[in-house]
């Protein structure tokens, strides 16, 4: 495919708002960018299957700092970008002029490293003359758990309406979606997200970065019903969570009990009691939420449904309650472009505007947005 | 982080008939230019004042500048940015877009370092001059530069520093140093009246298109995976895990 005219009768065309996508919705090549916090993603999508599906992680450059430096994030995303690109058009044997559409994340995210993918992929775009999407992050992970199989495929032809649970280091958000691109936020976090509850509880009971993992790992073989730990607001009547009354809790327990940490057993338990005591709020609120609605599906995706225990105990739940359980791949559940890209074409598909050359970044977009 | 065999990035040699264009970018200050040059020649060149949106306004920008020179972006043979030192944020999103547009376009790009800049616009031939860039928190980017035939070489830096460290670099010049670079340079070092001083207080981009042109022709163009930002400034969290105070300069990234 040629590159798009950049001149008709002497107008650029390439900032004009509202760009029809739907003709390119047929055997559209999607290039996607996601940078919202410490992962560089790229991937090639076209037509539901992934191409290709890239991510530069940045751990080892943030732990020795204790958690993510978002300049030092957003100086490895602008080094990481072009090379990335390069390897995944290569690994989906596609070149630049093949490509009809660019995506992005727009939000939420830290802003530096949302502006250097947002810009990279946006000069990509208007160098082609392509159409281009800016796309929310949290969106994105809404149809996370739809992408399956190797070589990876979105199977929106089975998609049914369900109750989504996005659970990662920087969100908590609970989500009906009652149709493809159609959605309504029933509750999220008031204060810590669940995976950063995981990464400060991990880092008070001295476990190195990324804590939420080593915890998970700790957990194994503990006993969660040795120490109790609030469940903040499971009795509540809304959707909403709070994870920093846990957090605390955890520091006064390990103050009036400093032996715990000297005890590698009695550190296991503490480790799966509080891993215990998160996992029953997400889960007990997802399959009432799912109840509530009336929908026979839930699905989950974000870093924290990476999390074993999670799975288990929603799968259990689920499964108690007649629903359905989707969990994102493991990939897919974290930071990833795969996802990005997906939801741009069925933005496009469903003939939704592209996004201005000139937008913005939107480090605190909602999902309600 | 990866290894990559660099693509081809021809440039069209001098002498075959065909004239180089370069598009510059110009963000790293608090001023937005974009330049468009064929050879030596400026055809565009726009200048944004400060202004809130003024990053976001890169695109349109540089979308402007092609229109009114009525070419399309694929006739560009080079690309050329301000690779800093100066604003972080300005730096990286020129340089993205840049390295967004080069990389789709299969075009050589050429990072210049903002205080070069300086030097070729404000130096006669034979002198020498200390560039200045305000790097905020007390300090200033700072380079000697020196003109000869032409070209603007190197001849120490560039490094972050307290004003005063200036009187340094001055006493152990050999000749005459002038001050040149941001308005900055007519408030610091008041007890040495005599140092001329040459403002620079609107960027330009098409400094940077045509130090970027010289570069295309001796063959020293890098592409998108190469190219890197000069932030001399390291990273708060770095400086304090350093733990050598800010006031030193950091390894160029």
């Amino acid at each position: 495919m040629k590159p798009a005219r950049l001149y008709v009768d002497g107008q650029v065309q390439f900032y004009k708002t509202n760009q029809d996508c739907s003709q390119l919705a047929e055997s559209m090549t999607v290039l996607a960018i996601e940078t919202s916090c410490d992962e560089t993603g790229v991937a090639v999508v076209r037509n539901g299957d992934v191409l290709s599906n890239l991510i530069a992680s940045q751990i080892q450059t943030h732990a020795q700092y204790g958690g993510v430096v978002p300049e030092l994030a957003t100086r490895e995303h602008l080094r990481n970008l072009p090379s990335l690109t390069r390897l995944a058009l290569d690994s989906a044997n596609v070149q630049p002029a093949d490509l009809g559409l660019i995506a992005a994340t727009r939000g939420p995210g830290l802003p530096g490293a949302l502006l250097v993918g947002l810009k990279f992929a946006q000069g990509f775009a208007y160098a082609l003359g392509l159409p281009f999407i800016g796309v929310n992050h949290h969106e994105a992970h809404l149809y996370s758990a739809w992408v399956r199989g190797k070589p990876a495929r979105a199977g929106f032809e089975s998609f049914r309406p369900n109750v989504s649970l996005i659970v990662s280091g920087g969100h908590t958000l609970l989500v009906h979606v009652k149709a493809l691109l159609d959605h309504r936020v029933l509750g999220e976090t008031v204060d810590d997200a669940a995976g950063e509850c995981f990464d400060k509880t991990a880092r008070l009971i001295g476990l190195s970065y990324p804590g939420g993992p080593q915890l998970e790992r700790m957990a194994k073989g503990g006993n969660p019903t040795a120490y109790h730990f609030p469940r903040p607001m499971l009795e509540d009547d809304t959707f909403d969570f709070s994870f920093s009354g846990l957090k605390t809790a955890v520091a006064y327990f390990l103050r009036d009990h400093p032996d715990v940490l000297d005890d590698p057993e009695k550190r296991r338990d503490l480790c799966a009691s509080v891993q215990a005591a998160i996992v029953d709020v997400l889960t007990s609120k997802t399959v009432r939420a799912a109840k509530r609605v009336g929908v026979d599906t839930v699905t989950i995706s974000g870093g924290v449904a990476c999390n074993l225990s999670l799975r288990q105990a929603l799968t259990t739940a689920c499964q108690q309650a007649g629903l359905t359980l989707r969990v994102a791949d493991p990939v897919f559940c974290t930071d990833n472009a795969a996802m990005v890209g997906l939801l741009a074409e069925l933005k496009a598909a469903h003939g939704l505007p592209s996004t201005d050359l000139d937008a913005e970044i939107e480090p605190s977009l909602c999902l309600g947005d | 982080m990866f290894e990559l065999s660099a693509r081809p990035t021809a440039v069209k040699s001098p002498g075959n008939g065909t004239a180089l264009i370069v598009l510059a970018v110009h963000s790293s200050t608090p001023y937005l230019a974009v330049a468009l040059t064929e050879d030596r020649r400026i055809l565009v060149e726009k200048v944004l004042s400060p202004g809130r949106r003024h990053l976001e306004n890169l695109a349109p920008t540089i979308a402007e500048v092609m229109d009114r020179a009525c070419m399309s972006l694929d006739c560009v043979d080079c690309f050329a940015v301000a690779k800093g030192p100066g604003s972080f944020s300005g730096i990286r999103v020129g340089m993205a877009v840049v390295k967004g547009m080069a990389f789709a376009l299969c075009k050589p790009v050429v990072g210049i370092s903002s205080l070069e800049m300086i030097a070729w616009q404000s130096l006669e031939e034979g002198r020498q001059g200390i560039c200045v860039i305000d790097a905020k928190r007390g300090d200033i980017y700072a380079a000697i530069y020196r003109k000869e035939g032409g070209r603007v070489l190197l001849a120490e830096g560039p490094m972050l520093i307290p004003p005063g460290s200036l009187n340094r670099l001055i006493d152990h010049a050999c000749g005459d140093l002038k001050l040149c670079g941001d308005p900055i340079v007519n408030d610091i070092l008041e007890r040495r009246p005599h140092v001329l001083r040459i403002p620079v207080p609107i960027p330009s981009a098409a400094a940077c298109a045509l130090l970027a042109l010289e570069r295309c022709l001796r063959g020293e163009a890098e592409n998108p995976h190469t190219l890197v930002p000069l932030y001399i400034r390291r990273s708060d969290a770095e400086e304090k895990k350093a733990g050598e105070g800010r006031r030193k300069a950091g390894p160029r990234r």
